[in-house]
């Protein structure tokens, strides 16, 4: 059963629109959608994924799909079928494209399109139950290749992110390292030679200068 | 351009002067911050010193003996005017010490040259008459002159000010700028120097330059003898009007001219003088404070009996032409004040040659975001101000982003809960609430998104599934009301789009559905939380149709409104709060849930609007009252309103928060919200016909700043699901003078605020002492006033008023008369009472004013008129029963009602032609309906009706007639509404106004 639906602009995260009353009856609606709005986030970041994806958190899944630069996202069961996700994402998408397809890169304000959420009502209620005659058809279908579709943990998802960013930082500090080192060990190096051939220099520089003396005066 | 002229020059002579009288040196508090300097803003750090100084100027005067008085000019006496002279003249003149203050001023003197003609009444003849030749009652002369109307005696006056000119010539008298200052520096002193004061205060005041020689001065005297008091208020320009008052009280003709007394015939004056000063403030329709002059100290706002505080209309419908501008400031978010969140405004400063803005309100150097950076010009103004909205407008709209969301924007949605038990079936209430809702239904806000729902009720509930799949809604009856619940999942509230054709059928069917029902009870409790379960999700609106007293489940409430012991005791206000917990404890959940409750109330009986109305109060609702409905009587009138209810333009899920500079800070609100923090208004539902009034207090013993900026800022979603912030914004200046407060105060925001707080004391006090401290209140303030004035004026038989407050007295009475503070128990019933109550907490500012001061129109003699040039011929008329003749057809319109009023004297063909029947035939009036009837007199009344009812189209004027003569009805619906007349204990006009001056001069 489909308990979240919401749709964003890839681009910056921008949420456009919503399905209604979700999360009714469900106290840690808010936890979820705030993951939602994390994967949005990280989306936009430019991390680029798949294009169809379903991640698992808690007792849910995500699926999502990137079509047009906008992210369709709905959260389910587990025990619902991803099959029929992915249809029904597939319907909000097709939708969304014909009715608003050209202004989503004009969206100025969060929710631009929020008048679309009366369609999300009505398609979520024909996904509503997995075993009418409607959904059942479409289980059998084999259109979509849905089990190579990837699964990750929510976790991992959000936490790649992090990851990469440590990485990326670790390394550049390294290069930054690694250049005040090499810096250090020329200055070292000079340093040494002068400490070793100081001396020298200083004494052949009084003997000339002695020399030099001595034929003035003479 | 005096007064900074006269400031630079801080005379030093001052000095020694208060060295001479330590004793009379002694400025009190107010005083010293006070100060005779209106105006500091220039002066800044030369203004204490002065404020110091004419107190000790006064004192200078003790010395003199009494027979100085005359003035004589003789060598002696100048002696000590002299020295102490220049203290007081410092600031305005360029007066040379050493000139002789009496004699003939060279008519050179700069400050004064622009208006030394209304300077002379002031020269020293008047100090001369007063305790000498007027003696003890000055009072008397006055007796005898008419009234304020009286052409002057002088023609010296040239009234400057741009208000004296609005009224009637004498009593307003404009008076140059640079002098009030002076003037307004010698009253403090007053309290301290009692009786023997005045007459050596007027020297002082004769000190600046006369202009001209002895000989005018007498001239001058002369004149002044006659009718005194003409010549004595000249130089009193703009500052007050007075009346002249009998010193006589318990004559029988107590001296006041009735026809002059002050009365708001125009109605409300909006302070659109304040736009041109202050052009980067909101328009005043969406932000009034009482008094556009903040005071400096807490002594100033002691001596300021009147409430301080504001009015604010957030969502004020605006003119064409004016609509507000919306602004999206895209990805650079909206621009505020890091520390105190205060929104980008016309009145920010950028500096660091714009990388930085600088709030108003706090002071805090703020960073300008990249994507807003505009160059300044040579003066620090940016470039792109003019382009910019929110940098020229008081106010505006911002875009909001996703964090000023807590959720997706929800739909409007509507829940309808009628009673549906015998006697809403009997009045006709099905009928009509049906029908109206169906006519609504293309018009509610929200398209495509509305969602609509309805439970009905009797002893039970009924919930009626809308699913769109249905041809016909299915009712399913919950009977237990101990515990409610659903027994739908979903499908209660629909898609208004998706199940129309179920809405509709069921709406068509709901009258008949219940045709036969001869259940009495109702249980409204469960109902409501029943409605709660399903609305909790979405929020929106909930209409409440109640016809009787809920009687079962939680929730159920008494018979206790018809206590006639409790009036006058300690718990007569106990009737007027909420008897059940349940219905403040249901309203909070409402708001938490962002649901707003409209109550409409139809009861015959008592039907305890006090418990409902706190449903209303609470989550930012609206009461409607229709005692005993009657479909064929009333039915237009719920028609109208609740097809404004539900069609007009909506702010849901709002929450309201006004910031202002440091110093100041809103303490107490009034109106129809709840408190969610401090200072944060809950506000599920809010519209244009909702206003509110908060009360300011300061929070420093001093303020340092010269003008204190206002912030209203409004976060909602619009109907169309656009989440907005509108943003109001405005400055006032600080002043340090009693007098300027009186001068900038805004009658209307302080009757909006008065009557607003009176309405709340009313619900945990008797009425009779809410009364009373209103009437306090306006005498305290008065008699501050007059302590301002009066004595070196030495009109102390008048009773002065500034000019700003001169309806005060009267919008008080009429408060104290009002539906909701008028009488006793039998004179309002309970539930009219508390239910003009709760409408007073959210009428904006004009229509409470004409709520409590209806208007009165003579009709017959503009029936034959061409039908374009009615509206103009339309006057209003005071509200008293002598305007009254009993040849006319009268009407009067107070917001919710028109009163048709019949003299006896009144042709038949006239009447019958506008009734469309016969009087004679027809003995009750109360059922009679006006229609438009085949003819010109006809036709031309019912455009009357129309073009008022268009004028204010919240709430619609139910049409009542009734003859002259006809009681009770008369005097329930007509007499009481004259406020100005005398009715069982109250005061009539007169009455009250010698009572209030009688009260200022003790």
């Amino acid at each position: 059963m489909v308990k979240l639906t919401m749709i964003a602009r890839v681009t910056d995260g921008l949420p456009l629109a919503e399905g209604l009353d979700d999360g009714r009856d469900q106290k840690d609606a808010d936890f979820y959608k705030q993951q939602a709005k994390l994967l949005f986030k990280n989306l936009s970041k430019g991390h680029h994924e798949a294009s169809r994806m379903s991640i698992e958190t808690g007792p849910y899944y995500f699926h999502y799909i990137i079509e047009g630069r906008v992210c369709y996202l709905t959260m389910c069961d587990r025990s619902y079928p991803k099959k029929l996700a992915f249809q029904y994402l597939e319907d909000l998408k097709n939708e969304f494209e014909r009715v608003n397809g050209n202004q989503i890169e004009t969206a100025a304000r969060p929710y631009a399109f929020i008048k679309f959420d009366t369609f999300i009502q009505k398609t979520k209620k024909l996904y509503l139950d997995t075993r009418t005659q409607r959904n059942l058809k479409k289980l059998n279908d084999e259109l979509y290749e849905v089990h190579q579709i990837m699964t990750s943990n929510v976790q991992e998802v959000l936490g790649v992110g992090e990851k990469l960013d440590q990485v990326s930082e670790m390394s550049s500090r390294l290069t930054s390292d690694t250049r005040i080192y090499a810096h250090k060990a020329k200055d070292l190096n000079r340093q040494a030679l002068i400490r070793k051939y100081a001396p020298v220099a200083i004494v052949i520089g009084v003997v000339l200068m002695l020399f030099w003396l001595k034929n003035k005066i003479w | 351009m005096q007064p900074p002229m006269g400031n630079e020059r801080p005379p030093p002579p001052g000095r020694p002067v208060s060295a001479f009288v330590p004793g009379a040196a002694v400025p009190p508090p107010p005083f010293a911050a006070g100060g005779p300097f209106a105006r500091p803003p220039q002066s800044g750090a030369t203004a204490p010193p002065f404020g110091a100084a004419p107190p000790a100027a006064m004192g200078g005067f003790r010395g003199p003996p009494p027979s100085q008085g005359p003035f004589g000019a003789g060598p002696p006496p100048q002696g000590p005017f002299t020295t102490s002279a220049p203290p007081s003249q410092g600031p305005f003149a360029s007066a040379p010490p050493s000139q002789g203050p009496f004699a003939s001023a060279p008519p050179s003197q700069g400050p004064f040259a622009t208006a030394p003609p209304s300077q002379s009444p002031f020269t020293s003849p008047p100090p001369s008459q007063g305790p000498f030749a007027a003696g003890p009652p000055p009072t008397s002369p006055f007796a005898a002159t008419p009234a304020p109307f009286r052409p002057p005696p002088l023609s010296l006056a040239q009234p400057q000010s741009p208000t004296g000119g609005a009224l009637p010539p004498p009593p307003t008298y404009a008076r140059p700028p640079q002098t009030q200052g002076y003037y307004t520096g010698a009253p403090p002193a007053n309290p301290q120097f009692p009786m023997s004061r005045p007459a050596f205060q007027q020297p002082v005041q004769t000190m600046p330059p006369p202009p001209m020689g002895p000989a005018a001065t007498f001239g001058n005297q002369a004149a002044y003898a006659g009718p005194p008091v003409g010549g004595t208020l000249q130089s009193l320009v703009e500052d007050f009007q007075s009346l002249a008052l009998s010193s006589a009280p318990g004559s029988l003709d107590p001296g006041v001219d009735v026809k002059g007394l002050p009365r708001p015939l125009d109605g409300d004056e909006e302070p659109v003088k304040l736009m041109e000063a202050y052009p980067l403030n909101c328009h005043p329709r969406y932000f009034r404070l009482t008094t556009h002059a903040i005071p400096a100290s807490q002594s100033l706002v002691s001596r300021w009996h009147l409430p301080l505080g504001a009015v604010v209309h957030p969502l004020a419908e605006s003119p064409d032409g004016e609509e507000v501008p919306v602004i999206n400031f895209g990805s650079a978010g909206v621009i505020r004040c890091r520390r105190c969140r205060t929104y980008i405004n016309p009145y920010a400063t950028f500096a660091d040659s714009g990388r930085k803005w600088r709030c108003n309100l706090c002071t805090l150097l703020n960073d300008v975001p990249g994507e807003y950076f505009c160059a300044l010009d040579a003066s620090g103004r940016r470039y792109d101000t003019d382009q910019r909205p929110e940098l020229s407008k008081g106010t505006v709209e911002f875009v909001a982003p996703t964090e000023y969301m807590v959720r997706p924007p929800m739909p409007p949605s509507y829940f309808f809960l009628i009673d549906v038990s015998v006697s809403a079936v009997r009045s006709g209430l099905l009928e009509v609430v049906a029908k109206t809702i169906k006519s609504c239904l293309n018009e509610l806000p929200g398209f495509p998104r509305t969602q609509i729902g309805f439970l009905t009720f009797d002893s039970t509930l009924h919930f009626h599934n809308f699913k769109s799949s249905l041809s016909q809604p299915q009712m399913m009856v919950v009977a237990d009301l101990d515990d409610v619940f659903l027994p739908l999942p979903d499908d209660l509230l629909v898609n208004l789009v998706d199940s129309r054709h179920v809405v509709e059928s069921f709406l068509d069917s709901l009258p008949n559905m219940f045709h036969d029902n001869v259940n009495v009870e109702s249980a409204l409790g469960p109902a409501l939380k029943a409605a709660f379960m399903v609305m909790s999700q979405i929020g929106g609106k909930l209409l409440v149709f109640q016809s009787t007293l809920p009687s079962l489940g939680i929730g159920r409430l008494r018979l206790r409104g018809d206590d006639v012991r409790a009036y006058g005791t300690d718990k007569e206000h106990t009737l007027r709060v909420p008897e059940d917990p349940f219905y403040k404890q249901m309203a909070a959940e409402f708001t938490k849930n962002q649901i707003a409750v409209d109550i409409f109330s139809f009861s015959e009986k008592y039907s305890d609007i006090a418990s409902l109305g706190s449903l209303a109060k609470y989550t930012g609702g609206q009461v409607y009252h229709y005692p005993s409905f009657q479909a064929p009587t009333h039915g237009d009138k719920l028609k109208l309103e609740l097809n404004r209810d539900l069609t007009r333009e909506t702010a849901w899920e709002s929450v309201m928060r006004i910031r202002c500079g440091k110093g100041v800070r809103f303490t107490t609100y009034h109106g129809h919200f709840m408190l969610r923090s401090t200072d944060l208004l809950a506000l599920p539902a809010v519209d244009s016909d909702k206003a509110f009034a908060m009360q300011l207090s300061l929070e420093e013993t001093l303020m340092t700043t010269q003008t204190v900026y206002f912030q209203v800022a409004l976060l909602y979603t619009s109907s169309s699901g656009e989440r907005r912030i509108r943003v109001h914004t405005a400055a006032a200046p600080v002043v340090t003078d009693l007098s300027e407060m009186y001068r900038q105060a805004d009658t209307g925001a302080i009757v909006s605020l008065l009557g607003r707080i009176a309405v709340e004391n009313s619900l945990s006090d008797k009425l009779d002492s809410v009364r009373q401290q209103l009437q306090l209140k306006l005498v305290r303030s008065l008699k501050e006033y007059r302590n301002l004035y009066v004595v070196q004026h030495r009109i102390g038989g008048r009773l002065i008023f500034p000019e700003s407050l001169r309806f005060l007295p009267l919008y008080i009475l009429a408060i104290c008369k009002s539906l909701a503070l008028r009488g006793g128990y039998a004179d309002v019933s309970l539930d009219e009472r508390c239910a003009a109550g709760f409408s007073m907490m959210i009428l904006p500012v004009n229509r409470l004013l004409n709520f409590i001061y209806p208007s009165l129109y003579r009709v017959d003699e503009v029936l034959t008129m061409e039908p374009n040039k009615i509206d103009a011929s339309l006057k209003r008329l005071p509200l008293t029963f002598q305007c009254l003749d009993t040849g006319g057809l009268y009407l009067l319109d107070d917001g919710f009602t028109f009163l048709v009023w019949l003299g006896r004297m009144l042709p038949p063909e006239l009447v019958n032609n506008i009734l469309g029947l016969t009087l004679a035939h027809f003995p009750d009036l109360s059922k009679i309906q006006l229609r438009e009837c085949d003819n010109e007199l006809s036709r031309n009344f019912m455009k009357i009706l129309r073009t008022l009812r268009e004028k204010d189209p919240s709430y619609h004027q139910l049409c009542r007639v009734v003859r002259q003569g006809e009681q009770p009805r008369e005097g329930y619906l007509l007499l009481s509404n004259l406020v100005e007349d005398q009715m069982a204990g109250t005061s009539s006009y007169v009455d009250w106004i010698l009572q209030i001056h009688r009260q200022t001069q003790s």
